[in-house]
């Protein structure tokens, strides 16, 4: 069975002191031990920024995206393979904003992929500008003045898109991260895993103490089944008000189980087929 | 079988990790219970022997060298109680490269004195956690045996 230590990397890791990445990535290699994901079977995939590097401090099959895109690297892993654990890292702007459409049709296609969003509500690598989870008012390097747009509602859309797993996690709470995180992969379908996380450098709204003080976890009262009051529940934020827990899971056919040609066997599995095309060249010539 | 709570406060979770290393060498041998300091009811220390307290080195108020805002939360409510004959032993994770390494552990360590409490062991302070893993986990362990022996 393999240890956390078997998940370490020689690379010296770049986060800053107190950043949410640390309880991500923690959580991420404790459900990992737990469940044994490893080299043979699981990959990970990042998309651009701080949350991005955390391919480098894991030690599984991984692969970095261009920004915006890991949902679509992610989704031709599974299509390729699809018994692997496909996991996506991902932060709210790359996510939201230069990933937003493959957010929307991920989900419609509910691929068995768990999505984990990042969100620090903030473009943190290129040091604090406003991303589209900042609050309104947010004052920034981008928007001096106050950010004159509304944030966008991760959970809403991706429960409105057709995800099938909805949940939100604050990045310090490692129990309950971790199990989500497992809970997430149990999952038959897309999973998107909302991970409230401060910047602890640049988002001085979105602290540590913020979130330890205005969360509250979801209870049995909340039917996880019922799509209307999980919407009800993504539009709660605010003092105290903050839900954090599964909001909604439902039963749907994969996009893998609809697949009649991967129903027998993985794509990789299939011999490729070679192709005599000298006939077509002949008839092009 | 002497009943231990393990309670900690955590940002990266490396604090948490340490804690589990901890509670998981002690738990054969004693009753225990781990909590995170912001679930935790200030009347729960009434109900163990042994209270092991966990927590890294913040800056809180502009003030270095702090413990976890929720570990000061949790002793501010202790304030004025009495832990006379209450036995306590610290842990904390810091950065040697700060000045104050590992002070939220001198901080906790002076509150116990305050409050009449009594530390078993000398406490422990971890370095750089999550980057030397496996030489401080060995240390957590070390420590989890050494309290172990005092109170077999």
């Amino acid at each position: 069975m393999q240890t956390l230590n078997d998940l370490k990397t020689p690379n010296v890791c770049t986060w800053c002191p107190g950043c949410g990445n640390f309880g991500i990535w923690t959580a991420f290699k404790q459900a990992a031990v737990f469940e044994d994901w490893n080299n043979t079977n699981t990959v990970i995939v990042a998309g651009i920024g701080c949350h991005g590097h955390i391919n480098n401090f894991i030690k599984l099959s991984s692969f970095e995206g261009l920004h915006g895109r890991p949902i679509p690297v992610a989704s031709g892993i599974k299509m390729a393979n699809h018994k692997l654990n496909v996991f996506v890292f991902t932060g709210d702007g790359d996510c939201l904003a230069e990933g937003g459409n493959h957010l929307i049709h991920a989900s419609r296609r509910n691929q068995d992929i768990t999505v984990i969003l990042h969100d620090n509500a903030i473009y943190g690598l290129t040091t604090g500008q406003t991303s589209p989870r900042s609050s309104h008012g947010y004052k920034s390097k981008s928007t001096p003045l106050g950010n004159i747009d509304q944030p966008l509602n991760p959970l809403a859309l991706a429960i409105a898109a057709g995800a099938t797993f909805v949940a939100r996690v604050y990045s310090g709470d490692l129990p309950r991260l971790t199990e989500m995180l497992v809970k997430a992969n149990k999952h038959k379908g897309f999973a998107v895993v909302q991970v409230l996380q401060p910047c602890v450098t640049f988002n001085k709204e979105y602290s540590h103490i913020f979130f330890q003080e205005n969360i509250y976890q979801l209870d049995e009262k909340h039917n996880i089944k019922d799509k209307r009051a999980a919407f009800a529940k993504t539009l709660e934020w605010g003092i105290k008000q903050i839900p954090v827990g599964v909001f909604y899971e439902a039963s749907e056919p994969t996009c893998e189980e609809q697949t009649l040609q991967i129903k027998d066997k993985t794509l990789v599995e299939m011999p490729i087929k070679k192709r005599d095309i000298d006939e077509l060249l002949k008839f092009y010539q | 079988m002497l009943k231990i709570l393990l309670i900690y406060a955590t940002n990266s979770g490396s604090t948490y990790v340490a804690g589990k290393i901890i509670k998981e060498a002690l738990n054969h041998d004693f009753a225990m219970t781990m909590q995170n300091a912001s679930e935790t009811n200030p009347n729960d220390a009434d109900n163990f022997d042994i209270i092991i307290l966990g927590s890294p080195t913040w800056d809180f108020g502009g003030k270095d060298g702090m413990p976890h805002e929720m570990m000061l939360e949790l002793l501010n409510k202790w304030q004025n109680k009495s832990f006379a004959g209450k036995r306590f032993a610290i842990f904390g994770c810091g950065d040697r490269m700060f000045v104050q390494f590992c002070a939220a552990v001198d901080y906790i360590e002076k509150f116990i004195a305050n409050v009449g409490g009594t530390l078993l062991l000398p406490s422990l302070r971890l370095n750089n956690f999550f980057f030397e893993l496996e030489k401080e986990t060995e240390l957590a362990k070390e420590w989890a045996g050494e309290l172990k022996k005092m109170l077999k």
